[in-house]
């Protein structure tokens, strides 16, 4: 088996900058996915290294076999595409994550002038509740306003009549006729 | 004409003997005292009649013009209206019978006596009629109580439900209490009014008259009692208004 020239170390180091490149335009949930993979990661090679070297050898020689035929082949294209994968795919997901924000905000914006209007019709609904509260008393108040003013109408025609016998009864003309026989 | 006579013959005395002259005078006296005794007898009851038939309808006019009237009246109860009318009816169809026996009589001395009763045993003027009158106007009087007194318990009940609503209806309260208080007093001149009224009888026309009087003051001051608890009542009803549309 041959042994790979990257140690656990190396390798570590070289995810961790990995990382780094891709933790500035990942978003905080796939790089604590991504922290979390690796650190499982790291420690599953951690414990490879201590009792089964032969799994890093393994993954080492895999790896560095790779990369050397990756360097071999030399292919522009293929960095320039996998490059661009790497970008689309960081960008799709800044992108999904911006429009996600973007989609939250115009919700909560929505909402908050939804609520808004609601409030305003709440206050005008009161508003014309407490009016038509004001009608309806001064209509009913005055309904009640209008008995009492027919009534002191009929109080002061009682108050004529009144007024009339007391007439008649002065008009009487208590003379008796004298009678000399 | 008797006396130019006498005086025409004591004249002539101076010229005649005494004894012709005695003795026209004793056939003039003869001959003309049972005519004129006899004439005089005959226009006195025919006066009579013409005065007490006079005298009737007269009375009856008047009833019946008041009875007319009373038919008119508004605010009269119709317990007062039934009793009055009623007495009405009936002391003007008694005057009625008395005028047909009057036409029916020819002794002065009987008709004397109906003539008299005419007068004496209805009182028409001084005491029916003005009676009648007192308790009508009194009713009357009271059916204006009536009124104020529904009045001030609607203002009253009003005021009780501006208080349910939170309304300040002291001042209203307050117009009540002075309505409802003069309202007393004047329930109190009514019943003296009725007292008097009540008391007038034909056993006593003279003071019939003076209870007439005092009647007719107790139903002024009722009156007045009742016009001032009516000003409450009106500004009562303004103040309530004041609540109900302030500023108006």
């Amino acid at each position: 088996m041959k042994h790979s020239k990257f140690s656990a170390k190396n390798i570590e180091q070289m995810l961790a900058m990995r990382g780094q490149r891709l933790e500035k335009k990942m978003s905080p949930v796939f790089q604590a996915r991504l922290d979390r993979k690796i650190a499982n990661k790291l420690y599953e090679l951690r414990l490879q290294n201590r009792q089964k070297y032969s799994y890093l050898e393994i993954f080492s020689n895999y790896f560095n076999s790779f990369v050397e035929n990756f360097m071999k082949t030399k292919s522009l294209v293929g960095i320039g595409v996998g490059t661009a994968l790497v970008v689309i795919l960081v960008l799709v997901g800044v992108s999904r994550r911006s429009g996600t924000g973007l989609g939250e905000l115009d919700s909560l914006l929505s909402n908050t002038d939804k609520t808004l209007n609601q409030l305003e019709q709440s206050l005008e609904d009161l508003d014309n509740i407490d009016s038509s509260l004001d009608d309806e008393k001064a209509l009913f108040l005055a309904v009640e306003t209008t008995d009492l003013d027919a009534l002191l109408k009929q109080v002061d025609s009682a108050g004529s009549a009144a007024d009339s016998s007391i007439s008649d009864l002065d008009s009487i003309d208590d003379g008796e006729d004298e009678i000399s026989i | 004409m008797l006396f130019e006579f006498f005086s025409i013959c004591i004249k002539k005395l101076n010229y005649m003997k005494k004894s012709i002259a005695v003795l026209s005078l004793a056939l003039c006296a003869i001959l003309i005292a049972p005519n004129l005794v006899l004439g005089a007898r005959a226009l006195d009851a025919g006066k009579l009649q013409d005065l007490g038939l006079k005298m009737i309808d007269k009375r009856i006019g008047v009833i019946s013009k008041y009875d007319g009237r009373l038919d008119q009246t508004k605010y009269i109860s119709q317990p007062i209206l039934d009793k009055v009318q009623g007495e009405l009816s009936r002391v003007s169809g008694d005057l009625g019978e008395i005028k047909t026996e009057i036409q029916a009589e020819t002794d002065p001395e009987a008709l004397k006596v109906l003539v008299k009763s005419v007068v004496t045993s209805y009182y028409v003027y001084k005491v029916f009629l003005p009676q009648s009158a007192g308790i009508v106007s009194l009713d009357r009087m009271r059916a204006y109580e009536a009124k104020l007194t529904e009045l001030n318990s609607k203002i009253s009940a009003k005021a009780d439900e501006l208080e349910g609503q939170g309304e300040d209806v002291s001042e209203i309260r307050n117009l009540v209490s002075l309505a409802d208080g003069h309202l007393g007093t004047g329930n109190g001149h009514a019943a003296t009014a009725e007292g008097k009224f009540v008391g007038m009888s034909i056993s006593d026309p003279e003071g019939a008259k003076t209870l007439r009087m005092d009647g007719r003051s107790a139903l002024l001051n009722a009156r007045k009692s009742f016009s001032e608890a009516r000003t409450n009542m009106k500004n009562a009803i303004q103040a309530i208004k004041a609540l109900v549309k302030p500023g108006i």
